[in-house]
């Protein structure tokens, strides 16, 4: 079969200039709402999984394996946990054992002690050991927050969840909290997780400030087990320890499989942004369609012509597509552009705190592959409509 | 004429075209099928080429209701898919030579005293052939892959090894041939004799010697009772699981209740389930529980009802933890 030159497919693009902006900037909004999308539900993916250390795990009160807010276990089950289970992992006689209380408060920035625009914020209440079992978290600037003296530490995200600039909860800077001004005196980065858009203060500062007794996990790390010398532990030693001991009413859960539960709870909202990119991507493909059939339409004397010249249906279809690929083709790359460039990282707010979207190279690749179908599958149709006609009517078309 | 010969051929390249896209798609799928069916040897879905490819054949999970060897040499047919349990007998003959073999014997056939592991007899006389099986990884025509199995995977003399194969030979007395398509080795082995035939005698129910006060730390006891207490009364990986005592009923037996896992006893409060149970393991000799599954053994199942022999270990007043000594899985 003889083939059409390329360069009549891309010539034919610069003959109106006007619609070839318009396929290529239609093009390029459809996929870049496709990347939208598809950083979302990755960014969400990536952070609820990259949360969960790999050898943590997570000791609950029974029946609140869904979650850690509505956890409550004894102020002594850490101390019982270290002194009962082995194999948990230590650095210079420090157990890696994190006792902590996790809760959802309203807190402002700039306000005073009660009044002003609040936002609820995922405060966690921790000791010192929550630096060792939390290995993905780095002190960024500041210090730790000393117990009693009224003060926190923010994540990179925190800002984000509150709805204010960054320097609004920089160090030094005051969070009312519990009827009172609290000080800012650190920050941190998590990168990929939830923890950024967490606040934490000091364990005993948080219980008396919600009046509660009860903490509400404990984190722990393990030391991988060896089977050759018989040390460190696995997780099925700690179920097993909760389950000599019910009268503690404890679960345990991998820190992985907690936040992996999270986020299946999340699916239904993952699949509402793929659905509604979908949707609009099949309008944008019917926006393309029309705009092919105006421009295919106008030139049916042309391809009557070609076709008179003895160039094949097929062959004058396979330009037709080459020059429609090329216009969306142009619109995906520079959606990737702006996706790759200006979203990746940007950061969303969700219920459990906030995420960066994550436009990475599956996300890119998704988008590349919608703007070539775009062309393709809005190309097909009006090719063959305009090489319908025979080819003495087509010569006489106007 | 020919105008609508070209107008037939446009549809026609149009349907050819998608033909063709189809036909393309699908064998660009095929490619990307794993070729589990060109496995050259036996091991189920794995395509098992070398000792290291075994790994493959393992199973995490043990296998619900294997069957016992001398219980099966009598009723397996050749061409039956059966899981039999056995260990690994304690002879240095017990691994084929550069043959992918192992004989698995049923314990609780033993006669005399079982070998040590340091002292390795050449064969194990104190199984007979009766309770013994030959269990081997063949290629597609069958016959046993030329590689040994011999401290590969965890297989090893006295391992504790479930077995799901195909019956290739067997003559209902003393031979019994079994290809292997999965395996799970136990990581600890059930000590020998563990779950008896019969059960105990003056079994005392778990929530009647709850209610008595009389279970102290040390004592020697036999309970009755059912397995549950939770949505997950086994713990994986662990001999530990819960034990009800018949003073509070399961889900199940409560008329109208369409409780999915009835043996959680969601109906009760915490405090009650507390009162009528108590927490079995069976521990190895350093105290700690054997890294295996009791779920599946002898049919064990949620709700299945057991008499254990075994030792209050902690008898505080509000939990009662029960080394096990031997249990019969009474239905």
């Amino acid at each position: 079969m003889r083939r059409l030159p390329f360069e009549y497919a891309v010539r034919n693009l610069g003959r109106s200039p006007a619609r070839l902006v318009l396929s290529i900037g239609g093009s390029a909004l459809v996929v870049l709402l496709i990347l939208v999308a598809g950083g979302f539900v990755a960014g969400m993916s990536r952070a609820l999984r990259a949360t969960g250390g790999e050898h943590n795990v997570l000791i609950l009160g029974a029946g609140s394996e869904e979650s850690v807010e509505r956890s409550e276990i004894e102020a002594s089950t850490p101390g019982v946990l270290a002194a009962s289970v082995p194999g948990i992992r230590t650095r210079a006689g420090v157990a890696y054992v994190s006792p902590e209380v996790h809760v959802m408060l309203p807190v402002g920035v700039g306000v005073t002690e009660t009044g002003g625009n609040r936002r609820q914020v995922m405060m966690r209440g921790v000791t010192p050991t929550a630096a060792l079992v939390h290995a993905s978290v780095t002190l960024t600037e500041g210090r730790w927050p000393t117990a009693g003296s009224d003060e926190m530490m923010v994540g990179r995200m925190v800002s984000t969840v509150m709805g204010v600039s960054a320097g609004a909860v920089a160090v030094g800077e005051k969070i009312s909290f519990d009827k009172r001004m609290w000080t800012v005196v650190g920050t941190f980065s998590a990168p990929g997780t939830v923890v950024e858009a967490e606040v934490w203060l000091p364990l005993t500062d948080l219980k008396a400030a919600t009046k509660r007794e009860t903490d509400s996990c404990v984190v722990f790390t393990l030391e991988p087990y060896d089977e050759a010398t018989g040390e460190g532990a696995e997780f099925a030693d700690i179920a097993a320890f909760t389950k000599t001991r019910p009268d503690l009413e404890l679960v345990a859960m991998t820190e992985r499989e907690y936040y992996g539960k999270l986020a299946l709870f999340f699916g239904p909202i993952k699949l509402v942004a793929w659905v509604t990119a979908g949707l609009i991507a099949i309008g944008g493909l019917f926006g393309g369609l029309n705009t092919m059939y105006a421009a295919f339409a106008s030139r049916i004397r042309e391809l009557g012509t070609l076709q008179a010249l003895g160039y094949r249906r097929a062959a004058i279809v396979w330009s037709m597509i080459q020059e429609a690929t090329l216009a969306t083709a142009a619109g995906g790359l520079l959606a990737c552009a702006v996706g790759v460039l200006l979203l990746d990282g940007l950061a969303v707010r969700f219920s459990m705190g906030a995420f960066g979207l994550a436009i990475d190279e599956r996300v890119v690749g998704i988008g590349l592959m919608s703007g070539l179908a775009l062309g393709v599958i809005g190309a097909l149709p009006p090719a063959v409509k305009c090489l319908s006609p025979t080819i003495p009517l087509a010569l006489k078309a106007v | 004429m020919k105008a609508m010969k070209m107008k037939n051929g446009g549809t026609a390249l149009v349907l050819r075209s998608c033909v063709a896209a189809v036909c393309m798609l699908a064998a660009g799928t095929t490619m990307w099928l794993p070729r589990a069916a060109t496995a050259q040897g036996t091991g189920g879905g794995a395509v098992v080429k070398s000792a290291e490819d075994v790994k493959g054949m393992l199973t995490p999970a043990l296998p619900a209701n294997a069957k016992e060897i001398a219980a099966v040499m009598t009723t397996a047919k050749v061409g039956e898919v059966i899981t039999i349990r056995g260990n690994i007998v304690m002879a240095t003959d017990a691994f084929g030579e550069k043959v992918a073999t192992f004989t698995l014997g049923d314990e609780s056939a033993r006669t005399g005293e079982r070998p040590a592991l340091d002292k390795l007899p050449a064969s194990d006389a104190g199984i007979a052939a009766a309770a013994r099986a030959t269990v081997q990884i063949a290629d597609a025509s069958g016959v046993a892959m030329g590689f040994g199995l011999s401290g590969q995977q965890g297989l090893k003399a006295g391992a504790e090894v479930f077995v799901t194969g195909k019956v290739v030979a067997a003559n209902g007395a003393s031979a019994l041939v079994v290809n292997a398509t999965s395996l799970h080795v136990a990581r600890s082995a059930m000590p020998m004799g563990f779950f008896t035939e019969k059960p105990a005698a003056s079994a005392r129910d778990v929530s009647e010697a709850r209610a008595s006060g009389g279970l102290k730390a040390g004592d020697e006891v036999v309970l009755r009772g059912r397995i549950g207490g939770s949505k997950e009364p086994f713990v994986a990986g662990r001999a530990v699981f819960t034990l009800m005592g018949r003073g509070l009923k399961a889900c199940n037996e409560i008329s109208g209740d369409k409780c999915l896992k009835p043996w959680d006893y969601c109906c009760d409060t915490k405090e009650e389930i507390l009162a009528n149970s108590v927490t079995v393991q069976v521990v190895d000799e350093k105290g700690q529980p054997l890294r295996t599954d009791t779920k599946g053994r002898r049919g064990l199942k949620e709700l299945s009802e057991v008499v254990v022999v075994g030792k209050v270990l902690v008898a505080d007043g509000k939990a009662v933890v029960i080394n096990a000594k031997s249990m019969h899985v009474a239905q």
